[in-house]
């Protein structure tokens, strides 16, 4: 049970897009941040995050840094992260997941593909 | 089969993104054409390209994310230092990113891929073929597409380690920790190197529709209609009652009122956006533009930070580009010219803005030729504008260069556009309410000072009769206003004129203007005298009715091309609606009158 | 340089130094031959595993075994089943509105000259009384001002005379402005007054017949005979033509 997906992603469009594509959660409550930083500012403010989607390549605070940031917190270990990948940045994608991430997409996907990469990583538990 | 669908408000946001990283984009080029190479410049400019592409790739738009993620690829060449930067490279680079805009803007419109960049590409690979054969592969640190190691600058201190792990995966942490074991954990995370533009573009804003906030600012200004009801009634209650209800009433009022103001003073400042949007496609264009004519010209910007109104800095760019395309066609000299004439053989452009009192100041000002006055008359004359015999002041001559169809270009350069001159541009300015004026030295240079009302949304007007409508006039423009008799009124070469002091200021009656019925028999009538720069003209009407502040709602096109003289229109505090007069039409009807060497039809007649 | 736990096998690791640069095929980058090539998604638990064992090597120009038969090894196939990228742009996208089958036209209809006319109701936005009109000095017959929309100020066009019917009374009690929001544009036009809003089968439309309408066949749509009525169904889109276009009939 969905209720709170935290997005991670500087561009605006990508939001959008989530928006459109995580609809089909009702209930689930989509928050949404443009860097690593404002993502450690909304976990601060958000109770009960179920599931972050994460960018690597971001200004501020980049999503490499922020997973290492949210592997020292207990309180925000457990939450799952999808890495949101890039053709070209393999290796930051592996070495996320390497840092906890507990799966990924690549960038350009289908909607259908995110959810049951998201299926499987929440029924995982 | 589509999991979504491709919505306008989708293409809006990607094609806004787009725009902002395109320009990102044409400023690292010219950075780095002009300065070499710069590491910053380089970093700066891959995350909004790697944007670019993932945001291109998610919208379908494949075509447009392979060209990027190409120029991805020459940009870290570039920043190892593998690429020779010079201008035939450039050229290519520049043209490869008209390509790419001109390939966004098309597919957006048409919502699909149209344009296609397969030339552009293989310019790319052919570049990046040229440069892999001259170095040798796999030579020190990688910055960026490559890992998330660290940044060519960085790369002592993961020089090994890094080589080898671009074969495999395993490399540094093999271990089963999760964190890498490369030094550092701030140097290994570096991802993209922060670089200020990239950094400042996001974080603590918001997203808004600018028809929001147009929505915003139209309720803000009924309210403030409402209020000054309120405050009306409020006063004349108190007048005729008083006790303490009543007092305690006004007080409520003037805190709404207080309020209220806040509030207008808060959404006009959120409309007021910094003039850099406008100007930052202008190095571009003058590079380009200079290239063209064999021209070496340097483009200084001041002041990018002054805001002004978006409605306004949406419709500032056509004339600003149209003015500096004079500058760099008709104003710089080229570099030989220059030379010969003890100049420096780059000429310069400095593109200005600057807020005063309550308007802004626009500077376009060039270290060109200058226009010549003498040879404005000639043309002048010849074009009916001016008799022979007649003299006018400097000032007032060189203000002919903005009539219809004066070019003083002895060859009319098609980078101008045919026929799109300096007359097209006053009339953009007027219709926001500007000023345009120009000040020339004959080959020491020419400066073109636009000024412009901050906003646009709301302004003073006073509010006149004329037959039996209420019309309102802005305020800016109103010089004075005065009563005066039938018997004050000369008539001069078949214009009605009135004697104010020692100015002599034709009239236009408007009851006649707007073909409605004319009111006579009153004992005497009102001039509102308009004022542009140091031109006067009066307007008749039948009584003054105060003023206010009003909102300035636009007229459908269907109305607004049909009526010469109207602004827009506003809604007063009963509902009723008021049409703002555009205060050009009179001085233009002026002018025009002046070159046909007659009065207008509306006007003939007796006081 | 760190090897990895001998526990695991791995394949021989090998350089991958290309003896000439490869020709880029789409999205295949030029400059780093030796790249990583990933599946379109994937688990982490899966993905570490692969990588561990070198199945993620890279494959291209490096005399490797091709990465296609790597793939296959990667488990869920689902997760990784979307053979394109592309997003189908447009054309399947159904339109809730067209779902049914235009059995029907929905229509809202008004009176001019005693006459009914009908036009797309999906245009309309509102019907309203006449309120005060104010009048645009020197604007053609048929425009018969603006009003205050709620705070938009519109034109409002009194149709018979842009039909050449004659003119609607501004004064008469059943008079009505019917605001209709054409490209992005809301005009009002005053008509003699509103009927309402009905949906007609499209088998009852037919082609004007000359002799029954008196306005350019140019502006209808066709007429729909019902039982005790004829519609006639107006072209908006013609009809306002020359006001839709920038600037008004200052155009012509």
């Amino acid at each position: 049970m969905l209720r709170k997906i935290l997005a991670v992603d500087d561009s605006a469009l990508i939001h959008q897009m989530y928006k459109l594509f995580l609809s089909r959660y009702k209930n689930c409550k989509l928050i949404s941040a443009m860097n690593g930083l404002e993502a450690l500012d909304k976990l601060a403010q958000e109770e009960g995050i179920d599931l972050i989607l994460l960018d690597i390549n971001m200004p501020v605070m980049n999503g490499l840094e922020f997973l290492q940031r949210l592997q020292k917190e207990s309180a925000y270990q457990a939450i799952p992260v999808i890495i949101i990948s890039t053709e070209g940045k393999e290796e930051d994608t592996i070495r996320g997941l390497k840092m906890g991430a507990k799966g990924y997409v690549k960038k350009p996907f289908q909607a259908s593909e995110l959810h049951g990469l998201i299926e499987k990583i929440t029924a995982a538990g | 089969m589509s999991d979504f669908q491709i919505s306008p408000e989708l293409l809006n946001i990607y094609l806004e993104e787009a725009r902002a990283h395109l320009e990102g984009l044409d400023h690292a080029l010219l950075a780095l054409e002009r300065e070499g190479l710069d590491p910053e410049v380089v970093a700066g400019i891959m995350g909004p390209l790697h944007t670019l592409k993932g945001n291109s790739g998610m919208m379908g738009f494949t075509g447009i994310k392979d060209y990027v993620h190409r120029l991805e690829d020459v940009f870290v060449r570039i920043g190892q230092g593998a690429v020779t930067l010079s201008r035939p490279l450039f050229d290519r680079l520049f043209a490869g990113a008209s390509a790419l805009r001109d390939a966004v803007e098309q597919a957006c419109r048409q919502r699909g891929e149209v344009r296609s960049l397969q030339g552009e590409r293989a310019v790319l690979d052919a570049l990046l073929r040229e440069i892999t054969q001259r170095t040798p592969s796999g030579e020190g640190s990688l910055p960026s597409t490559q890992s998330g190691t660290t940044q060519s600058r960085q790369s002592g201190e993961t020089g090994p380690p890094s080589t080898q792990s671009q074969t495999t995966v395993s490399a540094p942490s093999a271990s089963s920790s999760l964190t890498p074991s490369v030094p550092s954990a701030d140097q290994s995370l570096a991802v993209s190197a922060p670089s200020a533009e990239y950094i400042s573009a996001h974080s603590s804003t918001v997203r808004v529709d600018f028809s929001q906030l147009d929505h915003l600012l139209n309720l803000v200004g009924e309210l403030i209609i409402h209020r000054t009801k309120l405050h009306e009634l409020g006063r004349e209650l108190a007048e005729q009652k008083g006790g303490r209800e009543t007092a305690e009433l006004l007080s409520a009022v003037q805190q709404v009122a207080a309020v209220s103001t806040q509030l207008q003073e808060t959404v006009m400042d959120i409309r007021m956006l910094p003039i850099r949007h406008v100007f930052e496609r202008f190095p571009r264009l003058v590079r380009d533009l200079a290239r063209q004519q064999g021209k070496d010209i340097e483009l200084i910007l001041e002041g990018e930070g002054t805001r002004i109104d978006k409605a306004i800095i949406d419709e500032i760019g056509e004339p600003l580009v149209h003015m500096i395309r004079n500058s760099v066609d008709h104003g710089i000299e080229t570099p030989a010219m220059r030379v010969a004439r003890g100049k420096t053989p780059t000429g310069t452009i400095l593109l200005s803005a600057m807020q005063e009192s309550n308007h802004v100041l626009i500077t376009i000002m060039d270290d060109g030729s200058g226009i010549d006055a003498a040879a404005v008359r000639r043309k002048a004359v010849d074009r009916g504008l001016l008799k022979a015999d007649e003299t006018l002041p400097d000032r007032e001559l060189l203000q002919l260069i903005f009539s219809q169809g004066f070019s003083t270009a002895e060859i009319v350069s098609d980078l101008s556009g045919r026929g799109v001159g300096l007359d097209v541009v006053l009339k953009s300015i007027e219709r926001l309410n500007g000023l345009v004026e120009v000040e020339t030295v004959p080959g020491v240079g020419t400066k073109f000072i636009i000024q412009l009302p901050l906003t646009l949304a709301i302004i003073s007007a006073l509010l006149v009769e004329v037959s039996d409508r209420t019309y309102a006039v802005p305020l800016g423009s109103v010089v004075e206003s005065l009563k005066f008799r039938p018997a004050d009124v000369h008539t001069i070469n078949g214009r009605e004129t009135l004697r104010i002091r020692d100015r002599i200021v034709p009239l236009v009656r408007l009851d006649a203007f707007f073909g409605l019925r004319v009111v006579t028999g009153e004992p005497a009538h009102y001039a509102v005298v308009l004022g542009r720069g140091d031109k006067r003209v009066g307007l008749v009407v039948n009584r003054l009715r105060g003023q206010q502040e009003v909102v300035i709602k636009a007229l459908d096109p269907a109305v607004s091309g049909i009526t010469l003289a109207l602004a827009g229109a506003t809604i007063m505090g009963d509902g009723r609606v008021v049409l703002i007069l555009d205060v050009a039409a009179f001085f233009e009807g002026r002018r025009q009158a002046l070159a046909h060497g007659r009065s207008r039809p509306a006007l003939a007649g007796g006081s | 340089m760190a090897q990895t736990p001998s526990s695991r096998k791995r394949a021989p690791r090998k350089k991958a130094v290309a003896s000439a640069p490869p020709e880029a095929a789409d999205g295949e980058s030029i400059v780093e031959p030796s790249r990583i090539a990933l599946p379109s998604s994937g688990l982490a638990a899966d993905i570490l595993a692969l990588a561990a064992s070198g199945a993620l090597e890279p494959a291209v120009g490096s005399g490797a075994v091709p990465l296609v038969e790597r793939r296959t090894a990667v488990p869920d196939p689902e997760t990784a089943a979307a053979p394109t990228h592309s997003i189908s742009l447009f054309g399947a996208a159904v339109r809730e509105e067209r779902k049914a089958v235009e059995a029907t036209e929905h229509l809202a209809t008004f009176f001019l000259s005693g006459e009914e006319y009908g036009i797309d109701v999906r245009l309309v936005q509102e019907i309203i009384r006449v309120s005060d009109i104010t009048q645009v000095p020197r604007a053609p017959g048929f425009i018969k001002g603006v009003i205050n929309l709620r705070g938009r100020i519109i034109p409002v066009i009194d149709l018979k005379r842009k039909l050449g019917l004659g003119e609607v009374s501004e004064a008469a009690r059943q008079s009505r402005i019917v605001v209709v929001k054409v490209r992005e544009r809301l005009v009002g036009l005053l008509v003699d007054g509103a009927s309402q809003v009905l949906k007609v089968p499209v088998a009852s439309i037919e082609a004007a017949p000359e002799e029954v309408v008196e306005i350019d066949a140019n502006y209808l749509r066709g007429v729909a005979k019902l039982e005790s009525r004829l519609i006639i169904l107006m072209d908006l889109n013609k009809v306002l033509a020359l006001e839709l276009r920038e600037g008004g009939a200052n155009a012509d």
